[in-house]
């Protein structure tokens, strides 16, 4: 089933990582303007939202969702980089009713907006704050390739490899690694 | 840190008001919580009423927000743990557990055997009790003061017990990566041996008193009906999904520690409404003690912490990590992502009642005020931890 679930659609990369040590079956990256598709053949296929959440990185906000499936259980993760220039991505709202309050989640604590979102409000923080918590200083921020284990890749675009470069600050990964 | 106020040009409350743009005419915009004694700790729901009719409804989420996950960015994945009893504090083992088997994942860490059996005894009867504290308080909020006195009674005998081996009543921190922090004592299990036969008896009582009600009936029956396709679309979890007909469980769907050796029931119902989640809590309190009996007959001798554990200043290895547990409301999910220092990179903390409370607008349309109380209830919510 996993096969055809994304057919047709434009991914970045398709991956398996190791579900024992990622607790993922697939890992799936892809542009904004996929997301929305993506999400309609995930809730056609019977799986369920877990959660939206963001992550702060060199090249952006990588915003993760995971979906599970209640009877045949594994989960997949969908990628989606939010570029520093143009915080924005399409809701999915009006698939996952569920992930109005995930998106705003995100857009507390990462200031990423979400259009289409039915209710683009502050959800946890109070009505008018607009810090962002969980973004980090310039100097604490990690690639994607840093911290995500891509897994075994199934598919790739070459365009992948141009927005998270392979080794972009090749020493910093050793020295980081190195006392670890 | 910058405030954006533009309080000049707003008067009075910015929810409501904002909420008040899409109001019809003659009905009523009415503010339920965050002080009202059914929404148990501070939720706040804005309503749209049409006479006794609720048209819209708006939580309200925030007022218990702690920031959890920028805390786990600044402390050592150890001195974490506390916060995971603060999260949900009713079913606290569930996030302690939740978050030492990222941890565990993450670092490719043995649990011993024992350890294993020690999780499974103390995470169900924390079960117990927090099924026990919905049982009573749910009724509570419908009118019935009796059953929270007799549901008090049992949970204390409860946390008594596990403030034996752990040392807290509530907020529990018990669980450590690679084990828990205590070994159990034979009192310990004696205590539990002897509870279990206690809450049995006390089940049947329960039924006669409450569950068969006549008033308790005509108040959950047919009231908030969720369909499973809705379920779906909002990621419920837990026995709201189990009350759908849907058999589901992290334990067995995404086993762990030693719940595939364990002989237990799902229990679910097929009546989608607020005492098919009622009757599911209570077909699972029975699971419990069955698991309890087993896991008691079977827990070997042995280590109660694996040797190596990890330190304060442990280092985790770089790389990402989701772990699922079974919490008393569902689905507890821990996202972990590190760079390879002694600090969690990022902490993505999935709380159950934030999903299940999610649906509750939708639900909520057209309804009668009083059945909101009840599938509030029926929700059984724990507000800290949609706020975390």
């Amino acid at each position: 089933m996993n096969g055809d679930l994304f057919a047709g659609l434009s991914l970045l990369l398709d991956s398996r990582p190791s579900p024992k040590t990622t607790g993922l079956v697939r890992s799936v990256f892809l542009s904004p303007d996929q997301l929305v598709s993506a999400a309609r053949r995930l809730l056609g296929a019977g799986h369920h939202l877990e959660d939206i959440s963001g992550l702060d990185t060199v090249e952006g906000i990588l915003v993760n969702y995971h979906f599970d499936d209640f009877e045949r259980p594994g989960r997949i993760a969908l990628r989606v980089l939010v570029v520093w220039e143009d915080l924005c991505l399409p809701s999915i709202a009006a698939v996952f009713g569920g992930a109005e309050w995930h998106e705003r989640e995100v857009r507390d604590f990462f200031g990423v907006a979400f259009s289409g979102n039915p209710n683009p409000a502050n959800l946890l923080l109070p009505a008018d704050d607009t810090f962002t918590p969980l973004r980090k200083a310039e100097n604490a921020r990690r690639t994607v390739r840093e911290l995500i284990d891509l897994g075994t890749i199934v598919a790739v675009d070459p365009q992948f490899d141009r927005i998270f470069p392979p080794h972009p600050q090749g020493e910093k990964t050793t020295k980081s690694e190195g006392p670890a | 840190m910058h405030y954006d106020l533009n309080r000049e040009q707003i008067s009075g409350d910015v929810y409501t008001n904002r909420f008040a743009q899409g109001q019809s005419e003659d009905t009523l915009i009415l503010n339920m919580g965050p002080q009202h004694p059914s929404t148990h700790g501070v939720l706040r729901v804005i309503l749209e009423l049409d006479g006794e009719y609720i048209l819209r409804a708006e939580p309200v989420l925030g007022y218990l927000h702690r920031m959890h996950e920028a805390m786990a960015e600044n402390r050592t994945y150890l001195q974490y743990m506390p916060n995971m009893g603060r999260v949900d504090y009713v079913h606290a083992l569930g996030w302690n557990w939740a978050y030492v088997g990222a941890v565990e994942r993450l670092g490719g860490i043995e649990v011993p055997r024992r350890a294993e059996f020690i999780r499974v005894i103390t995470c169900e009867l924390n079960r117990i009790a927090s099924h026990l504290l919905w049982w009573g308080t749910y009724l509570l909020d419908l009118g019935a003061f009796t059953p929270i006195m007799y549901a008090f009674e049992d949970r204390e005998r409860i946390l008594d017990i596990l403030q034996s081996v752990s040392g807290s009543r509530l907020t529990y921190s018990f669980f450590r990566p690679g084990g828990v922090a205590f070994d159990l004592t034979d009192d310990f299990l004696a205590e539990v041996r002897s509870f279990i036969p206690h809450l049995r008896k006390r089940l049947p009582m329960y039924r006669v008193l409450v569950t068969d009600n006549i008033i308790l009936r005509h108040r959950c029956e047919k009231v908030g009906e969720l369909p499973l396709e809705m379920c779906r679309r909002y990621g419920a979890t837990g026995p709201v999904l189990r009350g759908s007909g849907l058999v589901h469980d992290v334990r067995r769907a995404e086993p762990y520690g030693v719940y595939p050796e364990l002989a237990f029931e799902i229990p679910s119902e097929a009546t989608c409404d607020a005492m098919g989640r009622y009757l599911v809590r209570m077909a699972e309190l029975e699971q419990c003690l069955n698991i309890l009996e087993q896991a008691l007959a079977e827990i070997p001798a042995g280590e109660h912490l694996v040797k190596g554990a990890p330190k304060p200043r442990w280092k985790a290895p770089a790389g990402e990590t989701y772990f699922a547990t079974e919490g008393a409301r569902g689905k507890i999910g821990v996202h972990l992502v590190s760079d390879g220092s002694a600090t969690p990179y990022r902490c993505k903390l999935r709380s159950p009642s934030f999903s299940n409370l999610s649906l509750f607008a939708e639900l909520a349309s057209g309804i009668l005020l009083s059945d909101a109380v009840s599938i509030l209830g029926s929700l059984d919510l724990v507000i800290p931890e949609i706020d975390r």
